[in-house]
């Protein structure tokens, strides 16, 4: 499948909207999926364009600026994700679902490792141990969406 | 260096995106307040997201109508936002008398602010959220056009909320009480000539943990904790239960683990009660 700029443009559209509205209310242990860091994955499985890692930083951008409390931690964890990502993904065979999951759940990983360290850089008190009790509910729900938005896909 | 930068376009350009919002970080931390740049574009945000949060629930009210159920589903979203008025003012009227006289007293001293006193509520909706994020910050959908002003303080049928964070034209930002930095100031009553006052902030797990400004106040696990009325929170909005105690002889200090009687992760209708510190 050859990917677009429109198409990277309508994917984190959708995403952003889907992650920050009403579906955010569907939840499993109390998560909700992380929609923008799987439309990253999934458009990185079909195309290393630079719109795709930028695409996502300013999902990021929006997100923190609507919703969070500093400005450009969510923007810093997807361009870290995004880095390692554009390394990363040339190991794996991107056509395949399973290593599309696996990169799915190792990136939810590294976004939420990210997120919290730049949080505790700036005197945020939110504990490893809470990170950890949600973390189980992220890779869940992100990986069985990526899993299946590839499979729709491929 | 430049031939290195011609080579390595991809990594130059990852480093110069990090150092750039590293700069937007700080200046965001060092700030308390977003600039008009920032406003306007979250405005443009909420007014994206308003028709989709209708949209979600046309299409939530549309498949339970299939079942015959629509008319009663109307209803309930009426009576939802008229309980949450109704508990508000009931637990405010929770105070005795003589507790209210008492506290009328300290009122100037304390920074005592009534539910009663409040001069506007508004009942809102949650138009966007994001159930991914540590946070618990959401966008309801009324701003200063409805009166709504910074500090204003968010409660619903369950409890207290939390407080808006920026307010717009014709939206607002909350932030919950679970919030690390979100000070609250509450009370224990035991009966009606027992009560014991403490400081709670979030835990950084969701919940909400604090201290009693008496070490022997004799708190225990299932206590109801409510707003004292010191500060910004109206007195007698219930906060949460108490579900540990823990003594700490050393430091003369009595900390509690208190769980939040809002369920976070389900809000739809709010109300916003403009205090006097908010207008």
């Amino acid at each position: 499948m050859r990917i677009r700029l429109g198409h990277i443009l309508l994917a984190y559209a959708a995403a952003f909207l889907l992650q920050t509205n009403w579906l955010s209310t569907f939840s499993v242990i109390g998560v909700s999926a992380n929609y923008v860091l799987c439309a990253l994955i999934l458009l990185n499985s079909y195309s290393e364009r630079p719109a795709v890692y930028a695409g996502a930083v300013l999902c990021g951008l929006l997100s923190d600026l609507c919703l969070g409390q500093y400005v450009g931690v969510a923007a810093l964890a997807y361009l870290a994700v995004s880095a390692v990502l554009r390394v990363v993904s040339r190991a794996l065979d991107q056509h395949n679902v399973l290593a599309v999951v696996y990169t799915a759940l190792w990136a939810t990983v590294l976004y939420e490792t990210i997120y919290w360290l730049i949080l505790i850089l700036f005197g945020g008190q939110y504990r490893w141990a809470y990170l950890l009790a949600r973390l189980p509910g992220l890779l869940f729900v992100n990986g069985v969406v990526t899993g299946i938005l590839k499979g729709i896909t491929r | 260096m430049f031939k290195w930068i011609r080579e390595h376009r991809a990594i130059t350009c990852f480093i110069i995106a990090a150092v750039l919002l590293f700069a937007v970080l700080v200046a965001s931390y060092g700030s308390h307040e977003d600039s008009s740049y920032a406003l306007a574009l979250q405005a443009v945000v909420a007014e994206i997201h308003k028709p989709i949060t209708e949209l979600g629930k046309i299409l939530d009210r549309g498949t339970r109508g299939v079942f015959g159920f629509r008319s009663l589903v109307d209803e309930n979203q009426v009576l939802k936002e008229r309980v949450a008025e109704l508990e508000a003012e009931i637990q405010d009227l929770q105070l005795s008398q003589a507790e209210l006289e008492e506290l009328k007293l300290l009122s100037e001293a304390l920074n005592y602010t009534g539910v009663q006193e409040s001069k506007l509520k508004v009942a809102t909706s949650v138009i966007s959220m994001d159930g991914s994020s540590h946070f618990n910050i959401f966008t309801v959908d009324a701003g200063v056009r409805s009166g709504v002003g910074k500090d204003a303080v968010v409660v619903n049928g369950q409890g207290l909320i939390g407080r808006v964070m920026e307010v717009g034209q014709g939206f607002a930002k909350v932030v919950s009480v679970t919030d690390t930095n979100n000070n609250v100031s509450f009370r224990i009553y035991k009966s009606e000539t027992e009560s014991y006052l403490g400081v709670a902030s979030g835990d950084g797990q969701g919940g909400l943990s604090g201290y009693m400004l008496d070490a022997d106040a004799r708190v225990r696990v299932g206590d109801s904790v409510t707003t004292s009325g010191m500060g910004l929170y109206p007195a007698g909005l219930a906060i949460g239960t108490v579900t540990a105690v823990t003594e700490n002889s050393d430091a003369l200090l009595k900390t509690l683990e208190i769980e939040t009687a809002v369920d976070f992760s389900n809000l739809s209708k709010v109300l916003v009660i403009v205090t006097k510190d908010s207008l």
